[in-house]
């Protein structure tokens, strides 16, 4: 009670905060700012050495003077020295036990040196949260190896993250007993098969795993008990196998995998996320290669029972499901028809429509006109599709309330679908159509028709 | 999209448990306008939610003189997004367009007092980007410090400190 009557004045920002409410704003900050804070009073002089975080960047603290051939700037010896220093010098100064670290090191063959300050703060300094990425000048990757990381170095870590590395076998010493590791996130990494496989085998209590534009490995397999997020973002595999009764939220996007060994034994996901963006400079795919990516409509078909190859329809629990698909093209929304017949718990349901391809891929060899792409044919009308299931969505409307549909080009099919959840999902609140200027008429359309849900409201934008 | 992932791991949880209504809570501003709330908004904010646990619930009505009726309907704006698990990246880019500088001090000692953790991170991240980059002088005005340092002793720590200044930005005319 005594906390609610005191008085401040709100133009003395600062000084009525005490230093642990500063140490959450600068914790914020990258390390050269952070150090810089001392300048502003005595006050601060010392603050910063109570901070919980810190993010050693190398681009931000150094600033190479040297390029390359191609304009690019390269660290020397001495640069790569003047961050190893300030490193050591700023962690020796630091009072206490820090919660997260971050490393960004130089790509140099003295810039792995820095990463020796990993063993000081795990052990000295008890951080659960360690990021290590090493600058990418080229695309190509630095090897690490067991040499700067001794055996069971990870096992304290509740998150890690790698960014830019290639890991050898040997490294799988420096991840033994690291059960407790609740998050791990691969970027940009070369690996083989017995490397990431034996590393998920090691982490076995992950409770989350993001697999971002990684190379080197074919097949991967994920069976870690406890795992409850899993992401996997621009990879090129053979095969992934995911078995993990309580997987949660699943998230995908722009993979190239065959359909059929994308195999997934997951009943209890609530959380289906597929992206699908071949055009994303992210994914560095070569041209030929991205119209293999995997589209949503592969996935639904292939991890749902809809060919009885696969036992398992991961739909089934679904609270939420968030899909790059084309309602306009048939066999996309064949594949989307069946899974939602399967959703009866669905809350959410958010649909991009890609946006259409003889904009985006004028220089591909693709000609068909995109409006009448029918790769299946229908026994009726195409019009009639959404009319012909009406009825098995029965229990689909009992729980869906919000949907939102971006990319919205007003085309018949679209409209449609739109039509049929406004007329039939009587528990509806939100429909949300995000679509370009050009068809805001068509959109509004939507506005007048009659709603079975008496709280739907529709949000144009 | 991995903060969409976690939003929706978010929203998940607050499906599952099933709110049961009950009476509004009342909070009043230090300007003496009410706001009404449900009892799940209270929740997010520990300082007024202990206060009406030691009540045992008997007390709806919750004076809040340190926050103006200016700065309550973004926090409770915040955190129904929050409660509806729908705070997105694009959610905070929005709500933090229509803040000036002051504005964001105001709700961040807002969010302080009435201890709403998820909303005190994400202004201090604010607040971090505000000043990042930006010179010291700016950063004593951003904050109202008064450099109680002598010329002789500040001119020597910007010496040690000189490779702190690489990407320092001009100050800007406008600065809030």
């Amino acid at each position: 009670m005594s906390k609610l009557i005191f008085n401040h004045e709100m133009q003395d920002f600062i000084s009525d905060l005490p230093d642990l409410i500063l140490h959450v704003i600068i914790s914020h900050l990258s390390i050269e700012e952070v150090f810089r804070t001392s300048i502003l009073s005595k006050r601060w002089i010392h603050l910063w050495k109570s901070v919980s975080h810190f993010d050693f960047d190398c681009t931000r603290m150094v600033n190479p003077k040297k390029t390359d051939s191609s304009g690019k700037k390269r660290a020397t010896k001495t640069d790569v020295m003047i961050y190893n220093n300030t490193v050591n010098h700023i962690l020796h100064q630091h009072k206490g036990n820090l919660i997260s670290g971050c490393f960004k090191h130089f790509r140099h063959q003295n810039g792995f040196e820095v990463l020796t300050s990993v063993e000081f703060l795990i052990e000295r300094k008890r951080i659960s949260s360690l990021s290590l990425e090493c600058e990418n000048l080229n695309r190509r990757l630095n090897i690490i190896t067991k040499d700067y990381f001794k055996a069971r170095i990870f096992s304290n870590l509740s998150s890690l993250e790698l960014t830019n590395y290639k890991l050898e076998d040997s490294i799988l010493s420096a991840f033994e007993s690291c059960e407790r590791l609740k998050v791990l996130k691969l970027k940009n990494m070369f690996m083989v098969d017995t490397t990431i496989n034996g590393i998920l085998q090691n982490c076995y209590g992950l409770e989350k795993f993001s697999l971002v534009k990684s190379k080197g490995f074919n097949s991967i397999k994920i069976e870690n008990k406890s795992l409850k997020i899993l992401e996997l973002f621009w990879l090129n595999v053979g095969k992934i196998h995911v078995r993990v009764e309580d997987l949660q939220v699943l998230a995908i996007d722009s993979i190239i995998c065959p359909p059929k060994d994308l195999r997934i034994y997951s009943e209890n996901i609530r959380s289906f996320c597929s992206a699908y963006n071949p055009f994303d400079q992210r994914t560095q795919l070569r041209y030929n290669e991205r119209n293999n990516i995997l589209k949503t409509q592969d996935i639904l078909e292939n991890c749902s029972d809809l060919f009885k190859s696969q036992p398992i329809n991961i739909f089934r629990k679904l609270l939420t499901l968030s899909i790059d698909l084309d309602l306009n093209n048939i066999r996309e929304v064949l594949a989307l028809s069946y899974v939602l017949m399967s959703c009866s718990l669905l809350n959410t349901l958010k649909i991009t429509i890609p946006a259409n391809k003889a904009n985006k891929a004028s220089t591909s060899n693709i000609t068909t006109d995109d409006d009448d792409d029918d790769d299946c044919a229908l026994p009726y009308v195409k019009s009639m599709f959404w009319e012909t299931r009406e009825m098995y969505y029965f229990e689909l409307f009992e729980n869906l309330k919000f949907v939102t549909l971006k990319g919205f080009t007003g085309k018949e099919q679209e409209v449609i679908f739109a039509k049929l959840l406004i007329a039939r999902a009587y528990m509806m609140e939100k429909m949300h159509v995000i679509c370009d200027s050009t068809i805001v008429d068509e959109a509004k359309d939507l506005l007048s028709l009659p709603r079975s849900s008496s709280r739907l409201s529709i949000i144009l934008e | 999209m991995a903060e969409e992932v976690s939003s929706q791991m978010n929203s998940l949880s607050i499906s599952e448990t099933n709110p049961s209504s009950s009476a509004t809570i009342s909070l009043v501003s230090g300007d003496d306008i009410v706001f009404k709330v449900e009892p799940t908004i209270a929740k997010e904010m520990e300082t007024v939610q202990s206060f009406i646990d030691e009540t045992d619930g008997k007390i709806t009505t919750i004076p809040l003189p340190n926050i103006s009726s200016h700065d309550l309907p973004y926090v409770i704006e915040y955190c129904e997004k929050s409660i509806a698990g729908k705070i997105t990246k694009e959610f905070e880019a929005e709500f933090v367009k229509k803040l000036n500088n002051e504005e964001v001090k105001e709700l961040f000692l807002a969010a302080n007092y009435l201890n709403i953790k998820k909303l005190l991170d994400f202004l201090s991240q604010v607040i971090a980007d505000r000043i990042a980059n930006k010179s010291v002088e700016y950063v004593r005005r951003y904050f109202g410090i008064e450099n109680d340092f002598t010329p002789e002793e500040e001119a020597k720590l910007r010496e040690e400190l000189a490779w702190t200044f690489t990407g320092v930005d001009p100050d800007d005319e406008d600065e809030n």
